[in-house]
């Protein structure tokens, strides 16, 4: 087995910029709170910051140990491996919803005629591939693909605004049904997704380079990304109307259709759709990455590549299976998935796990201390 | 046996290591080889045992020649002046060697009275040329003579004297031919080793300059030498060069891209992992950031090691040029690159699958042209490419006169009637021709290929999946890239990882003065190129 | 071995997957323009104007040229516009492909009696589609007949009147350019209401449709005639000259254009170029009924002056300044009036309201359509004529100081 890779600190705020940025960007978020959507992505920010707060705690508490290797110790051995089990399922899960949301994007956005299975085993391949040179290879990747995406989105804005298409009177007035409206838009949906998926970095935490600055360079990210879902949101908004916004799939890529300038440069759309790609690659890539992680210590696996093609397989197929039809997905990840599955696995069972851990401190810090050499 | 052989080859490297150019195919001689079979005997002290053993050894061959001489120096002595034709300066042999030898001065008085004295004498009065050793066993006698040196043989003496007067004919130095600059040295490394160290030692003339020789391959014994900086270098990267140099057991190496294979890290990829040049300043400018080269006698090309991507993309010119010019001629060659690997890519994806994203009056052109073009833009993209692939290596292969024409005839006139034919639509000819253009705008003939293989299967996908299967085919190479590692230092770096102080040197070329580091990778230690011009100012003010 | 797998499986799934969504270019009918009818069975009639791309494109490609038309109309009937569009497919030797399309025509019956809700859906719903296309309701004439008329200077006429309004819109200001997105956004947006750019036909019916007409020294155009102003999805009243110009004025989507004041006693004896303008609108919520404050601040330049006035003074400038915002304000003053006189909203008084005070909005946004006509509006104008072109005085003051002298 090949050493750990440690990822260094600008790899970890590119990976979290593009990890948040991934589908979120391209789904309207929030978007039941209609022209103060982007009010509602900024009230998840500020949720989500909490969330990653809790984790960051438990991370601080075990600065060697990923999630799946706190949890046995904490919960023990037997209910750990059960929430380990719970864990992986999890993210597998979240990781299938990405790729179905790409997929359909695809699928309504260019390839019409094409079976989504097709779309999907192409991508899942691809992140196998790259995983498979290792999670070194995906966090330098990662680099290269932060500074194209930050590159292409910056030349949008410029194209954006050298269009003159924003009508910010479409944004105003500000919360004007009451703020009630907002705050039912905002949770639990926006803090969930994409903040509170912040989860899935507690199973890399322990492998940065520079750990103290786990929390501030994290913040930072995710601040960073919170702030531009929220201006993107707006400027779809303003582009389109909050009729149009709030009636559309993918909000961003209707509003970028609207770039016309001089006849020459017109429908961008199918150009940003594959920018947004590489968003839901990286995405994609760390649920399955880390899934991996957590199968690996509940099925003791040596090798973590062996686990990739079984896992982005099971994934392929669940992209598939999560729901009949694109509606269906749409509203279980706006009205189920937010309730009965982010809020357990986000909220839930990590505050859970935490009480038990300040509550049996001293006897998991003997247990870790004399199990330090076996457990390592 | 085998194993022997690498051990003196690494041995007698170390104990050489400070000679600057030392005898050319002549080993130490202090060293006993005595338990290696019959060749390694010491050599006898009868001439005929010894001109009927080299003889033999060799097969007789026509170009060996044995000049017996009947000499005086003290009492009498037979001799015999034993070389290969060819491969010495005879002239130099005549004049320096033979003619001295007829000539000893009798007015001496003490001459020598026994034939070890005489040896010694002759050795020391009697040859004016620079390099000569004592050899005391048949084999490096043999060696000796296969790589060009002279052996002078003394009867009733069990040594031979070895002069070294390589000759024969050989390439002047020239203008190199794959890396033409405007601005800077008209230089090029020509086939002989020696030369080659040459040239870099005038371009760098530091103590710290370290020349190590081996030779590799079985049958070939090709002379090969390591060169570094040695206070630059990091010894570690000195060592595993080492290590993967005497790793090698082949018969043969007769050029550095063979060697190239030998050392490189990973073998199923497309992109070349060691860079090679055939200038004297690109090496001594690779040097001086740390990098070790390596050089292989019979070949102008030197390896250097370890490389970067960004490395093809630089020209020795960009250093010689203003830095505004230099930055954005080497913005220009990533754009070519890009341009090289996925023009056609994207003409096929625009216009198979993204037919939105046409402007409208081109787009009209564009169906225009294709009206009555009866294959799929993918096969004609394909028939074009390979057309012009066929091109290119026709006109490389021809003679020069008629590969001009050829190249004419085949842009021109096949081109042209195939557009009039309706075999394909003009503006593939035009997408083409960009890509041709394009990839030899690229530095690198190396790295231009790379792309040159890579544009097929990107064809492929983006004829399929649109710029869906582009982007994803991207991503793939990218990460292939990531993964990459020239003897540890990461392929891409500093673009992945991303290394803000080695930028400065990536995609733009900063002003000299403000590149105040050597890179960070290379290097680890003595990191410091230059004084910090701008504070020494400051200071003086 | 597993890499050769990966390998195989990466080389194999290209071909098994085939080209579902592959089309080359010679395989697609690019639509520039899409009209929408009804027939007499009350079956949707869908037109589409293909281009013919070898006779419009200029230089090498369908070689001889002018044999065949730059272009084609295809009609055909269905229940909904789904069916009517691949119905077309009987006739069309292509595939159908409608990204580049610019126009959209609607028949004025059709919109007057039925309504434009159902025309939409599907043109907003296509991916295909662009929604930067432009909407058109044909006055006086019918979407096919506007379709397959031939023009003079551009090959193609969808793109012709696509232009035709770009340069209007820039120019003189009568219209405003709406496409898909914006229509729906103000159907459905309460307190708006869409207003919709009329495409009329002006000349010989006949000889329109016949390639006769590019050829004709005195061929039939389109123009674009008027807005339509529309109530609860149905077209209600066209707005035309100086109204239309209102609205767009109110509307802040003045680019340029011009307006004619009095001179010296001589009626509409001086061209003022407005060059840009910039309208702030206010709502006073006090009251029952709110009241909107419209200020409008055109910058202008003379263009023309056909009377003896002296612009060597300034008190000439400002006398003109004057004049002309009494011209302005009576102008955006009638439209609002003709807009509330047709009950429908299409300046957007019901969003400014709801965006200045969102309470009292949501008291009276139940019965906006019995206020809005009751709304007391209040127009002001203030203007600046910046500079009277590269001339000073006219030269019929000069001729006048002669006279005089």
């Amino acid at each position: 087995m090949r050493e750990q890779y440690k990822i260094s600190i600008k790899q970890y705020f590119t990976l979290i910029v593009l990890f948040e940025l991934g589908s979120a960007i391209l789904v309207g978020l929030g978007m039941n709170a209609g022209r103060d959507a982007w009010l509602a992505v900024l009230i998840g920010l500020v949720a989500g910051v909490f969330l990653f707060l809790l984790y960051i705690y438990m991370f601080k508490q075990f600065p060697e140990l990923p999630l799946s290797k706190y949890l046995p110790l904490i919960v023990g051995k037997h209910f750990g491996k059960v929430l380990n089990m719970l864990y992986m399922l999890y993210f597998m899960y979240l990781a299938a919803r990405v790729l179905r949301d790409f997929g359909s994007l695809l699928l309504s956005a260019v390839f019409v005629q094409t079976p989504i299975i097709v779309v999907n085993s192409l991508m899942i391949l691809t992140i196998i591939y790259v995983l498979h040179l290792g999670f070194e290879v995906l966090a330098r990747t990662g680099e290269i693909f932060f500074a194209l995406t930050v590159l292409i989105g910056l030349s949008i804005f410029v194209l954006v605004l050298g269009a003159d298409i924003m009508n910010w009177n479409y944004i105003k007035p500000i919360a004007g049904e009451g703020w009630m409206p907002v705050l039912k838009a905002s949770f639990p949906v926006t803090p969930t997704f994409p903040f509170g998926e912040m989860i899935a970095f507690t199973m890399l935490f322990p492998y940065l380079r520079t750990k103290k600055k786990a929390l501030s360079i994290g913040l930072t990210a995710m601040i960073l990304s919170g702030l531009i879902l929220s201006l993107t949101v707006a400027a779809d908004i303003a582009i389109l109307g909050g009729h149009v916004a709030t009636h559309v799939f993918f909000p961003l890529l209707s509003a970028v259709a609207k770039i016309n300038l001089g006849e020459f440069i017109q429908r961008l759309d199918a150009l940003v759709v594959f920018t947004l790609i590489t968003g839901g690659f990286f995405k994609i890539a760390v649920f399955l990455y880390v899934s991996v992680k957590i199968a690996q210590d509940v099925f003791s696996v040596k090798e973590e590549r062996s686990l990739l093609m079984p896992l982005g397989i099971v994934i392929l197929f669940g992209s598939v299976a999560v729901a009949s039809n694109f509606v269906e997905h749409i509203n279980e990840g706006l009205n189920i998935v937010p309730h009965f599955i982010h809020v357990p696995f986000q909220l839930i069972i990590p505050v859970f796990f935490t009480v038990i851990y300040l509550i049996r401190k001293k006897s998991i810090k003997k247990k870790l201390a004399s199990g330090s050499s076996t457990l390592t | 046996m085998k194993k022997n052989r690498n051990n003196r080859h690494s041995n007698s490297m170390n104990e050489e290591q400070d000679m600057p150019v030392n005898l050319e195919g002549t080993s130490s001689a202090s060293e006993n080889n005595t338990d290696d079979g019959a060749s390694n005997s010491v050599v006898s002290s009868s001439i005929e045992h010894v001109i009927t053993y080299i003889k033999t050894e060799l097969g007789n061959p026509g170009d060996l020649v044995v000049r017996h001489l009947n000499l005086e120096v003290g009492l009498k002595i037979k001799a015999a002046v034993i070389f290969i034709d060819e491969l010495v300066d005879s002239q130099k042999i005549a004049e320096f060697v033979i003619e001295r030898l007829q000539t000893v001065p009798v007015h001496i008085k003490d001459m020598p009275a026994t034939f070890g004295e005489s040896f010694y004498f002759i050795k020391e009065n009697s040859l004016s040329l620079g390099t000569v050793a004592e050899i005391e066993n048949y084999n490096d006698l043999l060696d000796g003579l296969l790589a060009g040196n002279t052996a002078i043989y003394i009867n009733g003496f069990p040594k031979v004297l070895m002069a070294e007067a390589i000759g024969g004919s050989s390439r002047a130095i020239q203008e190199p031919t794959s890396e033409v600059v405007i601005r800077g040295p008209k230089e090029a490394f020509t086939e002989l080793l020696k030369t080659n160290i040459g040239l870099v030692r005038r371009k760098i003339r530091s103590s710290d300059l370290r020349v190590e020789q081996m030779k590799l391959g079985r049958v070939t014994k090709t002379p090969i030498a390591l060169l570094y900086i040695n206070n630059i270098a990091d010894p570690k990267l000195i060592e595993e060069m080492k290590t993967r140099l005497e790793r090698i057991d082949a018969d043969s190496i007769l050029e550095s891209g063979q060697l190239e294979e030998f050392i490189q890290d990973e073998t199923f990829t497309v992109f070349p992992q060691l860079f090679s040049t055939e200038r004297p300043d690109v090496v001594a400018g690779d040097l001086l950031e740390g990098r070790v080269a390596v050089m292989v006698n019979g070949t102008p090309f030197t390896l250097i090691a370890p490389t970067q991507f960004v490395q093809f993309f630089q020209s020795p010119e960009d250093y010689y040029m203003r830095y505004d010019i230099g930055s954005f001629l080497r913005m220009l060659r990533f754009f070519v690159f890009i341009v090289s690997l996925i023009a056609p890519s994207i003409y096929i994806a625009l216009t198979t699958f993204h037919q939105a994203m046409i402007p409208t009056t081109l787009l009209f052109g564009l169906a225009a042209q294709r009206e009555g073009v009866p294959f799929p833009a993918f096969v004609e993209a394909l028939m074009m490419e390979i057309t012009f692939e066929i091109l290119r290596e026709a006109g490389i292969r021809m003679p020069r006169p008629v590969g001009v024409a050829v190249s004419i005839v085949g842009a021109l006139v096949l081109g042209q009637a195939a557009v009039q034919a309706g075999l394909v639509s003009p503006v593939m000819v035009i997408v083409v021709g960009i890509t041709a253009v394009a990839s030899f705008a690229v530095p690198s003939f190396a790295v231009a290929t790379s792309a040159r293989l890579l544009r097929f299967p990107l064809m492929l996908i983006s004829s399929i999946f649109g710029f869906y299967g582009l982007t994803l085919a991207l991503i793939v190479i990218i990460a292939h890239l990531t993964s990459l590692r020239s003897f540890g230092v990461p392929y891409l770096s500093p673009i992945a990882p991303f290394n803000m102080d080695d930028m400065k040197d990536a995609f733009f070329r900063f002003p000299i003065k403000s590149m105040l580091k050597r890179p960070s990778l290379i290097s680890q230690k003595n990191r410091v190129r230059m004084t910090n011009h701008e504070t020494q100012k400051s200071r003086g003010e | 071995m597993k890499r050769i797998t990966l390998f195989l499986s990466l080389i194999t799934l290209p071909f098994l997957s085939g080209c579902w969504d592959q089309h080359e270019l010679d395989e697609l009918s690019i639509v520039m323009g899409i009209g929408i009818d009804r027939a007499d069975n009350g079956e949707m009639r869908a037109s589409f104007q293909v281009v013919n791309p070898s006779e419009v494109s200029p230089g090498i490609g369908g070689g001889g040229g002018g044999k065949q038309p730059n272009f084609t109309v295809y009609t055909s009937n269905g229940k909904n516009l789904m069916e009517a569009t691949r119905n077309a497919s009987r006739q069309t030797p292509r595939r159908l492909f409608f990204a580049h399309a610019r126009i959209l025509v609607l028949s004025e019956k059709v919109v007057k009696e039925k309504g434009i809700y159902d025309t939409l859906d599907m043109i907003s719903r296509d991916p295909e589609v662009r929604s930067t296309i432009q909407v058109f309701i044909a006055r006086g004439t019918d979407p096919g007949t506007i379709l397959e008329t031939f023009s003079a200077i551009d090959k193609v006429s969808a793109d012709e009147v696509a232009s035709k309004l770009e340069v209007s819109e820039k120019v003189w200001g009568e219209n405003i350019g709406m496409d898909i997105n914006e229509v729906l956004q103000s159907m459905i947006s309460q307190g708006s209401e869409p207003i919709i750019n009329g495409l009329s036909l002006r000349g010989d019916d006949e000889q329109a449709i016949t390639a006769k007409n590019y050829e004709a020294g005195k061929p039939a155009r389109l123009y674009l005639n008027g807005m339509a102003v529309f109530k609860h999805g149905k077209l209600k009243k066209w707005a035309d000259g100086s109204n239309a110009r209102g609205i767009v004025f109110v509307k802040d989507n003045i680019n340029s254009s011009v307006i004619n004041i009095d001179c010296e006693g001589k009626k509409d004896s001086v061209a003022i170029e407005v060059v840009r303008s910039k309208v702030e609108l206010k709502a006073d919520m006090k009251g029952e009924i709110p009241r909107i404050k419209v200020t409008a601040y055109p910058e202008t330049n003379i263009a023309e002056a056909n009377c003896p006035a002296d612009f060597e003074n300034k008190d000439t400038i400002f006398k003109l300044e004057k004049l002309l915002n009494k011209e302005v304000e009576k102008e955006i003053k009638a439209s609002i009036n003709f807009v509330q006189k047709q009950k429908t909203d299409v300046i957007g008084f019901g969003e400014l309201i709801y965006r200045t005070d969102p309470k009292k909005w949501r008291k009276i946004r139940k019965h906006w359509d019995k206020t809005f006509p009751k709304i007391e509006v209040t127009v002001e104008a203030d203007s600046r004529i910046r500079r009277p072109g590269i001339r000073t005085s006219p030269f019929q003051y000069e001729l006048k100081n002669e006279a005089d002298r």
